[in-house]
């Protein structure tokens, strides 16, 4: 069977070779069109106060995104859109913040430079490069490909979402620093209410006829917190109803800790009313042959 | 009369305030809030203290009046009350502070308040003892004024009313305080009760501002709804053909929303913006899986990533074969070397990481298995018994079978060797590499039995009959049923009471007694 289908395949793409050939042709003639696509630039920053794991995923990602741009840590929170001007300084059109609060929760930003949209995921479940259990590799600078799941496109939030990804990390065709061969591959994938990240090495397998997959990292999981309509603020489009503060659920862990005392004194306390209640009093008939 | 500052200035405002707004027995209605508490000890405390100064200082009942009419109207009386205007509201700006504060610190804040009250209590009582003193006096007082006619009829109210007050027992107003329903204490509002004016403004008491404050909350929750279902409605909306830009212009979002948002519209909208059009796949190298993923648990690991991995599979097959129709090149050609993501360096660590790793493992299983050995070597012992038996048994038929031959006439005087060895095909072991011990005994020529051991003697065997050998020793000689009726071995005879042991032993009885022995002649003559 396997024999078969090999062979049906082949055909299939000896036939599309030939379809392929024109369509190809075509944009190379229009080398202005293809402008558009090439010209794109990240800019990656952080807030200060950033963990040293944080940190860790940040130069990773920059070192995955050949057409990005690191730029100092930001002192004010508070002003988050003057991000929009230095991207424009640094002639960037998109930008990704990872913004540090308490320095242990990350939130991370990816924008649209100057008009939106905005996207913040709160970010959890971090694995940097620099761990030993993800034994792949791939070249510096290799483009890679992106995999989306299906619920990508099940809803409008994630259309969004899915959209902005593959603008920021789709490494465009022919930029200077990226190499000409595919070994790796970001999947992101929507479960759980939350987005996954992986990023796989493809390396040929002998024998086999498809590649083997390595995990070379990072791994981080995406929980979508907000869309806004501009570029680090505007108005909010989406809010994620499911999203919990991790200052909240840290709260919630603390009152459930104080509840358990609580519960318990309760517990003891109608117990002992309990005993109390089923106490009889003698009856003066019990002792009237005594 | 002032404890401290902050003391002081409450008692002059709660002297001015109740007075001039609002009749004095809503405001003395005792409650729970720290600031009610000083309150009620400033009007019940302080005005009848300063009554009682003017009374000393005239003795007479219309300048005690006149005062009265001027703390009631609120003018001129007294100066303090206005120079303490400025500390007012130094107040309100706290009060507005503590307003704008978040929600979260209002729990410390009614904790706090909770302490307080209870130190403020211990106050009250103190109050209320220099209360009891004064109504002790101002009782002669009020005496005396019953008897004249009262001009001002405010003033003449707020007599009956300390009347009223005078009349009842001290302990009747614990009481009473006690049987209060104990009211939720709101801060906030409290606070404007005490230190401004505006709070009173178009409410006759108290009581009913407070309540038309309770259900303000209630308004604000009904609001936040129909927000909501506003948003809703939008929702429902966005299915249908509207301009893109107007519902993002119509229903801007409050900044701090604890509710859902999901403007469709307004995404769809982004989308558009955003999205380029056409764009052909070689730049973006992105796709989308078709099929849907299925995780039964998304928290069990291994699972997770395996489905991953096969979802992510299929789609680096599909971006091959895109890649292939494009053009474009997969694999990097075996001589192509460049920086990679991971330096050298991390991937000897890799190396060395998972060649431990496989160590570990081995070396752990080798402890296992050693572990398990031990478990189990009592069992090997038996085993390796029981086939050392079977060893020996071996030997010794081989040795019968070699005597057997040699009987048959096969003489050889070198033991047979090939003949054992002949044995020793069936069994495993082989004779002669080791000797056991109970061989070491036997001699060159000796005979040997069934267990390997040096066959005994003929006469050994037959005095091992008749003392027998081995077997339980005790007992052996005790009778039993049969032994003791078995009477085989009893002779009548020989146990005859009536024998006559004088005659000898047995054999033929002479009668006549013994014989008389004859002389030496016949005893000669019979020997020749």
């Amino acid at each position: 069977m396997k024999l078969i289908i090999h062979l049906h395949t082949k055909q299939e793409t000896v036939e599309k070779k030939v379809k392929v050939d024109t369509t190809v042709v075509n944009p190379l003639d229009e080398k202005v069109d293809q402008s558009i696509y090439t010209k794109k630039r990240v800019l990656f920053t952080s807030t200060r106060g950033i963990g040293s794991k944080h940190r860790h995923l940040m130069t990773d990602m920059i070192a995955l995104v050949p057409h990005s741009k690191k730029e100092d840590k930001i002192d004010d929170k508070s002003t988050l859109t003057l991000i929009n001007e230095t991207c424009e300084m640094k002639s960037c059109n998109y930008a990704v913040l990872f913004d540090a609060r308490n320095s242990k929760d990350l939130f991370l930003w990816m924008v649209k430079a100057p008009l939106g949209p905005s996207i913040k995921f709160h970010v959890t479940n971090v694995h940097t490069l620099d761990e030993l259990q993800m034994t792949g590799n791939s070249l510096k600078g290799s483009r890679p490909f992106l995999h989306f799941d299906k619920s990508f496109d099940s809803q409008p939030h994630l259309q969004l979402t899915k959209e902005l990804i593959t603008q920021i990390y789709s490494t465009p065709k022919g930029h200077v620093k990226s190499k000409p061969f595919f070994d790796h591959i970001f999947s992101f994938f929507y479960q759980d209410g939350r987005i996954w990240f992986r990023n796989y090495q493809i390396s040929d397998q002998e024998f086999k006829k498809e590649p083997l997959l390595t995990e070379i990292g990072p791994r981080m999981i995406l929980n979508l917190d907000k869309i806004f309509s501009a570029g680090f603020g505007g108005h909010v489009l989406y809010s994620n109803p499911s999203f919990q503060s991790p200052n909240n659920t840290r709260q919630l862990h603390k009152l459930a800790k104080a509840n358990k005392y609580k519960s318990r004194v309760e517990k003891e306390q109608k117990s002992s009313d309990r005993k109390k209640s089923a106490f009889v009093q003698p009856d003066e008939v019990d002792t009237v042959f005594d | 009369m002032a404890v401290s500052n902050k003391r002081s200035i409450t008692t002059v405002n709660g002297n001015k305030k109740p007075l001039s707004n609002s009749p004095k027995v809503e405001i003395k209605k005792p409650t729970n809030t720290k600031l009610n508490n000083i309150k009620k000890s400033a009007t019940t405390q302080s005005p009848k203290k300063k009554l009682k100064r003017t009374i000393d200082d005239s003795g007479d009942d219309d300048e005690l009046k006149s005062q009265l009419s001027k703390i009631m109207s609120g003018a001129g009386g007294m100066d303090e009350d206005f120079d303490d205007e400025d500390n007012d509201e130094d107040f309100d700006d706290e009060n507005d502070n503590q307003d704008v504060m978040d929600f979260d610190d209002d729990e410390d804040e009614e904790e706090v308040d909770d302490e307080d009250e209870d130190f403020d209590e211990d106050f009250d009582e103190d109050d209320e003892d220099d209360e009891d003193e004064d109504d002790d006096e101002l009782d002669e007082e009020e005496m005396e004024a019953r008897g004249k006619q009262l001009v001002d009829d405010e003033v003449n109210d707020l007599y009956s009313e300390m009347q009223d007050i005078d009349s009842e027992d001290d302990e009747e107003d614990e009481e009473e305080e006690e049987e209060q329903p104990i009211a939720i204490p709101n801060k906030r509002l409290t606070a404007k009760v005490k230190y401004t004016g505006e709070a009173f403004q178009g409410f006759a008491k108290v009581g009913d501002y407070e309540s038309d404050k309770k259900l303000k909350p209630i308004a604000k929750q009904v609001k936040i709804a129909q927000e909501l279902e506003n948003d809703q409605e939008i929702e429902v909306e966005g299915g249908s053909d509207l301009d893109d830009e107007e519902p993002e212009e119509q229903t801007p979002q409050p900044k701090t929303s604890k509710y859902h948002i999901y403007d469709t519209e307004g995404i769809q909208q982004k989308l558009r913006e955003i999205k380029m059009e056409k764009i052909p796949w070689v730049h973006t190298l992105a796709l989308t899986s078709k099929s849907k993923m299925a995780i039964e648990d998304v928290h069990d690991d291994f699972k997770r990533e395996v489905a991953f991995y096969q979802h992510t599979l299929q789609t680096v097959l599909d971006c091959e074969k895109l890649c292939k129709e494009n053009n474009l090149l997969v694999r990097r050609k075996p001589d192509y070397f460049a920086e990679m993501i991971k330096s050298d360096e991390q991937m000897f660590k890799i190396k060395a990481k998972l060649q431990d790793d496989k160590k570990r493992v081995e070396t752990a299983d080798l402890i296992r298995k050693k572990r398990e050995i031990k478990k189990f070597g009592k069992q090997v012992q038996v085993q390796k018994l029981q086939e050392r038996q079977k060893q020996k048994s071996d030997a010794i038929d081989s040795v019968k079978k070699w005597r057997k031959n040699r009987e048959k006439g096969n003489v050889s005087d070198d033991f047979d060797i090939d003949l054992i060895q002949d044995d020793n095909k069936g069994g495993k072991s082989e004779v002669g590499s080791k000797r056991k011990r109970g061989e070491d005994r036997v001699a060159p020529g000796q005979k040997v039995n069934k267990l390997g051991l040096a066959e005994k003697g003929k006469k050994r065997q037959l005095k091992d009959q008749k003392y027998g050998f081995g077997g339980k020793k005790r007992y052996a000689k005790t009778n039993d049923s049969t032994s003791t009726n078995d009477f085989s071995s009893f002779n009548a005879k020989r146990n005859n009471e009536d024998r006559d042991y004088s005659r000898g032993k047995g054999g033929k009885s002479k009668k006549g007694g013994p014989k008389a022995r004859v002389g030496k002649s016949k005893r000669t003559q019979g020997r020749k």
